[in-house]
């Protein structure tokens, strides 16, 4: 019988990912010592008001807090967006095909900068709609302008899904009676909701990453208020101004990519 | 039309910037593009030889780079790494300067990103791999490096063509990020356009039309590609 | 339909959009329902607009934008400060993100095609260069083909790439643009003079000098949206009122500026009209 300790692939993999963040901290720990402490503690000072807009963390105006709450109103809209755009690509009605087709090509072939800034200046300021104003102000015009590409990503991801469906539900669902919206409803999309969820997950990281491009908007954002901050203090203090906001979408995106991978892998075995 | 106005669009000094834009764009988009499929082709290498330290170390870079904002990522190339050290002396000025302008800094940020999308791209085209295709390799005597390149690459990167074009033209509209850190690309002389006529609308929308054109032109040469190389009984050609 | 029809049919429904487009405001009206007048100003500027210690928007223009907010609302407090840089100013006004910029706006023929200007209340140095004190540049003529950092936005840009053969490398804010000089990304920074000047008292800019001296006067004002008559008579009276009060001169005094024939002369006549 072997009693020696034996460490599997995986445990030797974290092993070496355990060293490489020692090391990390290690030479952040040397560098603190070496004066590095008191830019970490101008970093401190600063964190609230990166986290939430407030030099005192409450109420919350802006900052990391903003990037989410934007992430997460852009990925409703796009949610609702993505679904009509996915299943307008597939409907039998050229009328309804081909525009979805050109609106799903344009957006997906334009840059997210550039398509969040032409937003900027083609949404009015404000509709009259029957005498009642609906302002526009930039943060809506910058959920609308991430909410786009967005949609017209998740567009694809709906399509595949719902084609994935293998076409004998179609016709047993249409033998039955059904019309296309009840098929939809009530036999394709919960069937491909589940395959829709890796790829819906993998997309909000994403957008969760481009919120960064919301600065262009003049909202109080995460990278408006490092600038603002970056203002006030010393050249010094830059690269760990910078590590920090980086950190921070990587410990909010990662965890959620992991989850996608395991549900991708879990979603793979299905057959429907 | 729509009460927009182009007359700006006849001034010379205009034509020029967007000219060079667009070419200074392609620069950016070709060279990066580049690195990051040699950095995909890699790390993919390095990912299929189940080296555990390798392994570790690659899976970290993805991640890191995978779950950034590009743009920060290009903003802290070009303000932080000439603080970290990253210096050299002008030899007509003799002042201190930074070793990696904003060209290049773009570049670097540029590749890493897109080479840690196409690392994973290149290990999902690599697992798809038959078993039998490389045990055959190895029993005909091919050794380690040339079965990837012979046997390995010529087949997973058909498998990998749709997300490898997935990743080229998500690349390309990163570039625009660029003009934050002061690259000279399309995005960057948009900026200076609109700051100069206060035609904001106009040019916004100019630019993205061209934007949208190349665009979709990388998309469908990619797909020329796809088509032209399909091998039967792999990817499309299933 | 191949690539570039599916194209043409998006542009033009996207241009379509754009046409349903503003109508003719009211902002005055709009101001007093709202009960707050919403300002873009500078938050990088001294001494026009910039964070003090504490982190609060001050400067001259700041003092004008709440003396407005005053004239108009009654408080000095009924004020929103949004922060904006000489890039998105003009836009932020156009989009309605704001209802005045006071933001070190220089007066100009091309931007006055697209907005209004409120009576010009400061005559301001135009652009100076601020390089290393080693230098032995002095004039504009020896920057041709050299890179200098500038502020995207700035009025006089072109004047700088087209006529002087600068090579311009712009930047968004101000921030950036220092970072880059210390880095020696460029060989200077041209910027409004006045600004560069208090930079230079900031001990971490002792070894640089201003190399270049400006070669012209500018107008500064308020901006306005076009056709907007309500709103601007009222901003503009309240401007006429403050140089009539002398406040002009006070702020001047408090935030360190030299004192201005310009802004006295003009104190003189609103005073002789009041």
């Amino acid at each position: 019988m072997n009693m020696t300790f034996e460490l599997s692939y995986e445990g030797k993999k974290r092993l070496v990912i355990g060293g490489v963040l020692a090391a990390i901290a290690a030479w952040i720990a040397v560098d603190a010592m070496a004066g590095g402490a008191e830019h970490w503690g101008r970093v401190f000072v600063r964190l609230p008001l990166l986290l939430t807009g407030q030099g005192d963390g409450w109420p919350i105006t802006g900052g990391f807090a903003l990037n989410i709450l934007l992430s997460i109103a852009s990925m409703a809209v796009a949610t609702v967006l993505g679904t009509l755009l996915g299943i307008s690509t597939l409907a039998q009605s050229p009328y309804l095909r081909l525009p979805a087709f050109f609106i799903m090509n344009f957006l997906r072939n334009s840059p997210w900068l550039v398509l969040l800034f032409a937003m900027l200046f083609i949404l009015p300021f404000q509709v009259e709609v029957f005498g009642l104003r609906i302002p526009f102000p930039p943060f809506v015009k910058a959920v609308i302008g991430l909410a786009l590409p967005t949609a017209a990503n998740l567009s694809e991801v709906v399509r595949g899904a719902v084609q994935s469906i293998h076409s004998g539900q179609w016709e047993a669902a249409r033998a039955l009676g059904y019309t296309t919206p009840q098929i939809y409803r009530h036999v394709i999309l919960p069937q491909a909701l589940r395959r829709m969820i890796p790829g819906w997950m993998n997309l909000y990281a994403l957008l969760t990453i481009a919120t960064a491009l919301a600065t262009v908007t003049g909202i109080q954002d995460v990278l408006t208020i490092l600038n603002t901050s970056l203002a006030m203090e010393s050249e010094r203090v830059l690269v760990y101004f910078y590590l920090t906001t980086l950190f921070l979408f990587f410990a909010y995106c990662y965890p959620i990519a992991i989850f996608a991978r395991r549900l991708e892998r879990a979603v793979k075995g299905d057959n429907i | 039309m729509f009460g927009l106005d182009y007359s700006w669009l006849a001034d010379p000094a205009y034509q020029n910037w967007l000219v060079t834009g667009v070419i200074n764009t392609l620069e950016l988009a070709a060279l990066s593009s580049s690195v990051a499929i040699l950095i995909g082709m890699l790390g993919a290498l390095g990912l299929s030889l189940r080296v555990f330290w390798l392994d570790a170390l690659i899976e970290f870079f993805v991640e890191v780079f995978r779950n950034t904002p590009p743009l920060l990522q290009m903003l802290f190339a070009y303000f932080t790494l000439s603080t970290l050290g990253l210096k050299t002396t002008d030899p007509v000025t003799g002042l201190e300067v930074p070793l990696l302008s904003a060209f290049a800094c773009a570049c670097i940020s540029l590749s890493l990103f897109g080479g840690a999308l196409a690392i994973e791209a290149f290990r999902s085209g690599l697992e798809t791999m038959p078993k039998a295709i490389t045990e055959a390799g190895r029993s005909l005597g091919y050794s380690r490096w040339a079965r990837f390149w012979r046997i390995e690459v010529p087949i997973a990167s058909r498998v990998c063509l749709p997300s490898l074009t997935n990743i080229l033209t998500n690349l390309f509209k990163t570039t625009s990020q660029a003009s934050v850190i002061t690259v000279p690309e399309l995005m960057y002389y948009a900026g200076q356009i609109y700051n100069d006529t206060f035609r904001t609308l106009e040019v916004m929308i100019l630019i993205l039309i061209i934007y949208v054109v190349l665009v979709s032109i990388l998309s469908y040469g990619m797909s020329r590609l796809e088509a032209y190389l399909t091998l039967p009984g792999y990817g499309k050609g299933q | 339909m191949t690539k570039f029809g599916k194209l043409a049919v998006s542009a033009v429904a996207l241009a379509s959009a754009v046409a349903a487009n503003s109508a003719v405001a009211d902002t005055l009206e709009d101001v007093i329902a709202r009960d707050t007048l919403i300002v873009g100003v500078k938050n990088d500027y001294p001494p026009y607009g910039y964070l003090n210690d504490a982190g609060e928007t001050v400067g001259f223009e700041v003092e004008l934008a709440k003396y407005v907010a005053k004239e108009l609302l009654g408080s000095p407090d009924k004020i929103e400060l949004v922060p904006v840089v000489a890039a998105n100013r003009i836009q932020f006004l156009e989009a309605g993100r704001v209802d005045v910029i006071f933001a070190t706006l220089g007066v100009t023929d091309q931007r006055d095609e697209v907005i209004d200007f409120t009576v010009h209340y400061v005559s301001a140095a135009g652009p100076s260069v601020l390089m290393p004190e080693a230098t032995t540049v002095n004039s504009w003529e020896q920057l041709e083909g050299q890179p200098i950092c500038g502020i995207q936005g700035s009025y006089y840009n072109k004047k700088m790439t087209e006529e002087f053969g600068i090579n311009l490398v712009n930047f968004k804010n101000q921030a950036d643009a220092y970072r880059a000089l210390k880095d020696n990304r460029c060989i200077g920074f041209v910027f409004d003079d006045m600004t560069l000047q208090k930079k230079l008292e900031e001990a971490d800019w002792s070894e640089y000098k201003i190399a270049v001296a400006p070669y012209e006067f500018l107008p500064m004002a308020g901006g306005l949206r076009e056709d907007d008559p309500a709103f601007a008579e009222a901003v503009n009276n309240a401007i006429v009122k403050a140089e009539g009060e002398g406040k002009l001169i006070e702020w001047e005094t408090e935030f360190g500026m030299p004192h201005s024939d310009y802004i006295a002369k003009r104190a003189e006549a609103a005073a002789a009209q009041n």
